[in-house]
């Protein structure tokens, strides 16, 4: 019987790939440096490029069939690119238009987007997480989390 | 201050009742039972995303409340799993196979009873036995120097390593790359930032809570936002306390099996790595191997259930015992109680006892308590936890991702820090996706500097030569153990479980 070759799974390189990327931005930072500063960094290249080696060999070019449930699937990414996506856009205007404000809308429309339907039932739960978050973060925590200033008011 | 001592330990108990202190064993109990009720969400997640309000809390009533919240979640999480077939934490997946059988015959009450008398026997049990033993790995670990203390580090990243990947390749991968981006950041020697990437926020390097959060919190969160719910319709609710408490009348028929299971969740908490997903399985498998009835197993038997619920809640007193003495957690939770005591000035490892010895016991005598707590508190939550896990995931996801990122602002008060969680809750989710360990990545991120200077100072001591010390070869011929340790691991759990190997 033929052995199975060895197929190239592309989800299972991701990992191996980001580490890579950040295995070369590390060492094109660090190129400048004194050796005793880089004496413990490069033992841990070393070591991690021998199991990346590894895992590439084992993993990233595995038989088909045992490696089949590992397989990259662009289908479900609907859901988490959401939730990667609403949060950034949250942070983003956060400085713009103060904590409160951006929180009060990015849980609503989250919500929503997750199965919320009710835009009255959604709009309540997002003012009293709210009111609760700014009392507790920002008023009795003193955090300094952006804040709007409408006039005298600040929000 | 001395250690092991009569008096130091009645300091430790003083300290503990003040009510500064004491306040927060009840709330975190609370907070424990509710969160390890909803399944998906275990206590790691919910106290990696409290941690940045410990610094607020300060060292003890930080670890008090986090020692309280993991006991209560370990018991809470048999709710669901009991309930409606979901277990609320890994480690009550060996539940499910006869708590939710108990349930389908109309004996969910009588198998919550079960539960709660079976977690609070396992954790008093687990408790004292930390109370006496750690003091006393205390005294031996103050022969530690720095080549002993490099070669705990080692062992610590390889044991979690090897037992908390998919595979052990991926495991010990997921150990380096903690380290390597351990490495970013200024170090100590010359000063030298190493790769900042031209952000002046990582000039300490990649700050602790942010990671822990993204890796543990917000990764989870794409697995729940794929959900509609976590609650099954239609789960037929406990009613009366007559069934509870039939319940744990008969679980304390069962002595010898909750005395063998509670051990076997100390000796496997002892293990860095293992934790108590892995321990409850290997007490299922005794369970089932001593019985008289083996047959019986999966078919909703007292046993099993007994098994595995004294073996869960055993875990958090053995996981704890090398974390306060080495430095080393035994699990994820008790990574995450070691961040906070070092983000609030404490760092656990052998001179903890000395330097702390009654705030150690303190901390030791807070988990007796929480677990003598736990009988009449956990029955009072069997009849209401049913209610806590029918959120919605649509509420509940968005409202644990700002929990998230608020978390990760309160530590540092950045902006930068909220992104890092999103950056790391993506790596967590890819690194969970393709099986390599969160956990080992973490602990490696952890322990990175702490191996670097240890590594560094026994160099420039001894040379070579500090390695060749009798206790630092031990150490090191354990962790050449524990590389082999999941092949023996495996062919226990197959005794439980046919067909299950490590880390399914």
């Amino acid at each position: 019987m033929k052995p199975d070759k060895k197929t190239f799974i592309p989800g299972e390189a991701i990992v191996p790939g980001l580490t890579l990327l950040f295995g070369l931005a590390y060492l094109v930072q660090t190129r400048d440096a004194f050796a005793t500063a880089m004496r413990w960094p490069y033992i841990i290249v070393a070591a991690t490029g021998a199991l990346w080696l590894a895992v590439v060999y084992l993993y990233v070019f595995a038989r088909s069939e045992t490696k089949h449930s590992a397989r990259f699937d662009l289908r479900p990414l609907a859901v988490p690119g959401i939730m990667v996506i609403a949060p950034l856009v949250y942070l983003a205007v956060m400085p713009w238009i103060g904590f409160a404000l951006s929180t009060f809308f990015f849980l609503p429309i989250l919500f929503r987007m997750l199965g919320g339907r009710s835009w009255r039932q959604n709009l309540l739960i997002a003012l009293v997480l709210t009111v609760v978050l700014q009392l507790g973060l920002v008023v009795l925590m003193h955090m300094s989390l952006p804040r709007l200033k409408i006039g005298a008011f600040i929000l | 201050m001395e250690i092991a001592n009569v008096d130091v330990i009645a300091a430790g108990f003083e300290l503990l009742m003040q009510p500064e202190h004491l306040m927060w064993l009840p709330i975190g109990m609370l907070i424990g039972l509710i969160i390890g009720a909803i399944p998906g969400f275990n206590d790691t997640n919910f106290l990696a995303m409290a941690l940045p309000f410990t610094v607020y809390m300060g060292p003890i009533n930080a670890v008090v409340f986090m020692m309280a919240c993991f006991c209560a979640s370990q018991a809470a999480g048999s709710l669901p799993a009991i309930l409606l077939n979901i277990p609320g934490t890994p480690s009550n997946a060996a539940t499910c196979l006869e708590g939710f059988k108990m349930t389908r015959k109309g004996r969910a009450g009588f198998a919550l009873g079960v539960s709660v008398a079976a977690s609070t026997v396992g954790g008093i049990l687990s408790a004292l036995i930390a109370l006496v033993l750690t003091p006393v790995v205390g005294i031996y670990a103050l022969n530690f120097g720095p080549a002993e203390l490099f070669m705990m580090a080692l062992f610590g990243m390889t044991a979690v390593g090897s037992l908390t990947g998919k595979s052990l390749l991926k495991g010990l991968f997921s150990s380096v790359l903690g380290l390597f981006v351990a490495c970013v950041g200024t170090e100590f020697q010359e000063g030298y930032t190493r790769a900042s990437f031209g952000f002046y926020e990582l000039y300490e390097g990649f700050p602790l809570i942010p990671v822990l959060l993204g890796v543990f919190g917000f990764s989870e969160l794409f697995s729940l936002a794929g959900e509609q719910s976590l609650v099954a319709e239609g789960v037929k609710r406990v009613t009366g306390f007559g069934p509870i408490m039939d319940g744990i009348r008969a679980a304390f028929k069962q002595k010898i099996n909750m005395l063998r299971s509670g051990l076997i969740g100390i000796l496997v908490g002892l293990i860095p790595g293992t934790g108590a997903a892995i321990a409850t399985w290997i007490s299922y498998g005794q369970a089932k191997q001593w019985s008289r009835h083996p047959e019986k197993f999966g078919t909703g038997y007292i046993e099993g259930l007994v098994a595995s619920d004294a073996c869960n809640n055993g875990v958090p007193g053995g996981a704890l015992i090398p974390t306060l003495t080495l430095g080393i957690p035994g699990s994820g939770t008790t990574l995450v109680v070691m961040a906070a005591l070092m983000i609030n000035g404490i760092t656990p490892g052998p001179s903890f006892f000395a330097e702390h010895a009654v705030e150690a016991y303190g901390i030791l005598l807070s988990l007796v308590i929480a677990n003598v707590f736990l009988l009449p508190i956990g029955i009072l939550i069997s009849r209401l936890a049913s209610n806590v896990t029918a959120v919605p995931n649509k509420f509940l996801v968005p409202i644990i991702a700002l929990f998230c990122l608020v978390g990760a602002f309160a530590w540092r008060q950045m902006m930068f820090d909220m992104y890092l969680v999103i950056i790391f809750g993506v790596f967590g989710a890819l690194l969970v996706r393709y099986g390599y360990s969160v956990p080992a990545f973490l602990l490696g991120l952890l322990l990175g500097p702490l191996a670097e200077s240890n590594f560094y100072w026994a160099v420039q001591i001894g040379g070579i030569d500090s390695f060749k010390r009798p206790i630092a070869l031990v150490i090191f011929c354990a962790t050449i153990g524990v590389l082999l340790l999941p092949l023996v691991i495996n062919k226990l759990l197959r005794r439980g479980k046919p067909g299950v190997e490590l880390n399914q």
